[in-house]
């Protein structure tokens, strides 16, 4: 059963033009019209945990606040949980969770616990519900220690701990997150994430997840949704996602002694100064585990590190793929 | 528990949470609400020295003006106090801060204004009563003039978020709601009688300022039923015409990207 349908959905802006002069735009302005999102067409299942990627501006948020009501579209239909959120959006509401990353609810001079006895007024929750949600969500997200001290006082991790818990005081059946691991540390996103996974197997609450962290989507989601503006333009699993474009990797090392080249099936140098390299690996032809040997045959290693390509890069190989060229940075929102 | 006994629970904790949140910083809290009443007594005191020179202004004697201020501040004080986003909402609706309201399970009208207590209006408040307390002692006439500063409170937060609400019609209506505000303000700290029948009939209308300390004032001389009628008909007129400007301009907003924390 679906929680969620889309069907067409569109949001334009109207923006003034930039290339009119000031004081002509004054008096006789020319709006365009920017098309944060153009008939997006998707369908979450019950229990699902998707991940909703693009780069900035491909119209992540702005399909998000439309289903949760919060802005009306300019066309196009779209239901949450049966419900056409931007019609019935206290209904839904009641019903939805949601965090915004760059965005806080909880007070920022009071302690939390003070906006999660405000939260339970809105939700109409008895006291008596509200106590045992909250002993559980306490317990779970370990905030006994937190609940007491003002938010301006916490870190971004234990702030988005409480961020999340107040979102689930009321039950939600459908969680949307945008950017929830922004600016953690990995210990804290590893936290975060542990959270989510733990509220989508324990309560099967469907998540809607929007993240610029490949860790998020490769932890968390089952389907990855690439977007651009507001288009479907991949829907798959991290599996496959990571098989076709997250198979490349980073690796940069300090050998101890100086070498000529470095030539290695699958391995491109991208950068070479001194003892000095950086590599950039397919792993679908040679492993790691082989370029760190090869590497060991013309020196001993000072350092090393790998890493996986952003996941700006991605999207960009994914576009590529697609034969879609709009890279971030063109929205609107 | 009724949907409005919930509500009034919501209203009743929203401004726990308010004043809480203002007590954070004691020291500024209690400072603020002294300089408010120690500024409404200085404009009282520049009244007292004319009356001094003068028996009346158009009519009105030192009293009348003592009374008019009273009903003033203690409805700035009740507006604020409760509703005291009222002042900074076409910033809210400009920096796109209103998809926290938006998604709550909550009337975003009502979510948005209570969301915030000015901390110096509570002084104003406390000055309102202590002057009627002085002028009429513990009279009914004190309860009275509660209840004529909450109906007018209602009345001065309708207009106000009328204006607000423009922002979402044409981008950024702050500097607008700002001269409103002034002249709701200025308007109320005068004798109706001073100005001419253009004005008078702008202060009724426009600028409703005449509701604000005029008319109450006028009951708590001479109360009539008819007036009373009117003033309460004022106020359920403005909230609903409120909403309806709130609500259809609501469906323009077009949200925002901002960083911003719930002070």
């Amino acid at each position: 059963m679906a929680a969620i349908t889309v069907s067409n959905l569109r949001k334009t802006f109207q923006v003034r033009t930039a290339a009119q002069g000031r004081i002509k735009g004054l008096f006789n302005p020319i709006f365009t019209e920017v098309e944060a999102v153009k008939g997006a067409t998707f369908s979450v299942e019950r229990g699902e945990m998707v991940a909703f990627i693009g780069p900035n501006g491909a119209g992540k948020s702005t399909t998000i606040k439309m289903l949760t009501g919060i802005l009306h579209p300019t066309a196009g239909e779209a239901q949450v949980l049966g419900l056409t959120p931007w019609v019935e959006r206290q209904k839904l509401a009641m019903k939805i969770g949601s965090v915004f990353g760059q965005k806080s609810q909880l007070w920022f001079h009071l302690p939390p616990k003070d906006t999660f006895r405000l939260l339970s007024y809105i939700y109409e929750l008895d006291e008596s519900v509200f106590k045992a949600r909250l002993g559980k969500l306490v317990e779970v997200f370990e905030l006994d220690e937190l609940l007491h001290i003002p938010v301006r006082k916490l870190s971004l991790g234990q702030r988005m701990r409480c961020e999340i818990a107040a979102c689930l005081l009321h039950k939600p059946e459908v969680l949307f997150f945008d950017e929830p691991t922004i600016g953690l540390d990995v210990v804290a996103k590893r936290k975060i994430r542990e959270l989510i996974a733990s509220i989508n197997k324990e309560d099967g609450v469907t998540v809607f997840l929007t993240s610029h962290d490949t860790g998020d989507i490769e932890t968390l989601c089952k389907r990855v949704m690439v977007i651009n503006h507001g288009e479907v333009i991949l829907d798959s699993s991290p599996q496959l996602l990571r098989r076709e474009f997250l198979r490349m990797k980073t690796i940069g090392v300090r050998l101890e002694e100086e070498i000529e080249s470095f030539i290695h099936p699958g391995v491109t140098v991208l950068k070479h100064k001194g003892p000095g390299l950086k590599l950039r690996v397919d792993t679908a032809v040679t492993s790691v585990d082989d370029v760190y040997a090869a590497l060991r045959q013309h020196s001993r290693l000072a350092d090393i590190y790998i890493s996986d390509p952003t996941l700006d890069e991605v999207i960009e190989e994914i576009y590529q793929a697609t034969g879609s060229i709009t890279l971030g940075g063109g929205g609107y929102r | 528990m009724s949907t409005a006994a919930k509500q009034l629970r919501f209203v009743v904790e929203q401004l726990r949470v308010n004043i809480l949140s203002n007590m954070e910083y004691r020291i500024s809290f209690l400072v603020q609400m002294v300089f408010m009443v120690l500024n409404d007594v200085m404009l009282l005191f520049f009244w007292w020295v004319i009356f001094q020179r003068f028996d009346n202004i158009a009519g009105w004697g030192q009293k009348d003006i003592f009374l008019l201020y009273a009903l003033s501040a203690g409805t700035y004080g009740i507006a604020y106090t409760i509703f005291g986003n009222a002042l900074r909402l076409s910033s809210l609706i400009v920096e796109g801060q209103l998809d926290y309201y938006l998604a709550l399970p909550k009337d975003v009208w009502l979510n948005v204004l209570i969301s915030k207590s000015l901390a110096s209006t509570i002084g104003d408040f406390v000055f309102g009563v202590g002057m009627c307390l002085a002028i009429f002692g513990f009279s009914y006439k004190v309860l009275l003039a509660i209840v004529f500063m909450m109906v007018a409170s209602l009345i001065l937060i309708s207009a106000a978020t009328i204006v607000h609400s423009l922002s979402f019609f044409m981008g950024n209506a702050e500097q607008i709601a700002a001269v409103f505000s002034e002249s709701m303000l200025s308007f109320s700290l005068y004798p109706i009688s001073v100005f001419s029948l253009s004005v008078r009939a702008l202060l009724y209308t426009a600028i409703p300022a005449a509701f604000i300390s005029f008319v109450p004032v006028s009951l708590l001389q001479e109360f009539s039923f008819g007036l009373f009628s009117l003033f309460l008909g004022v106020a359920v007129f403005g909230i609903w015409l409120s909403r309806r400007v709130f609500y259809a301009g609501l469906k323009r907003y077009e949200s925002g990207n901002l960083v911003a924390p719930r002070m």
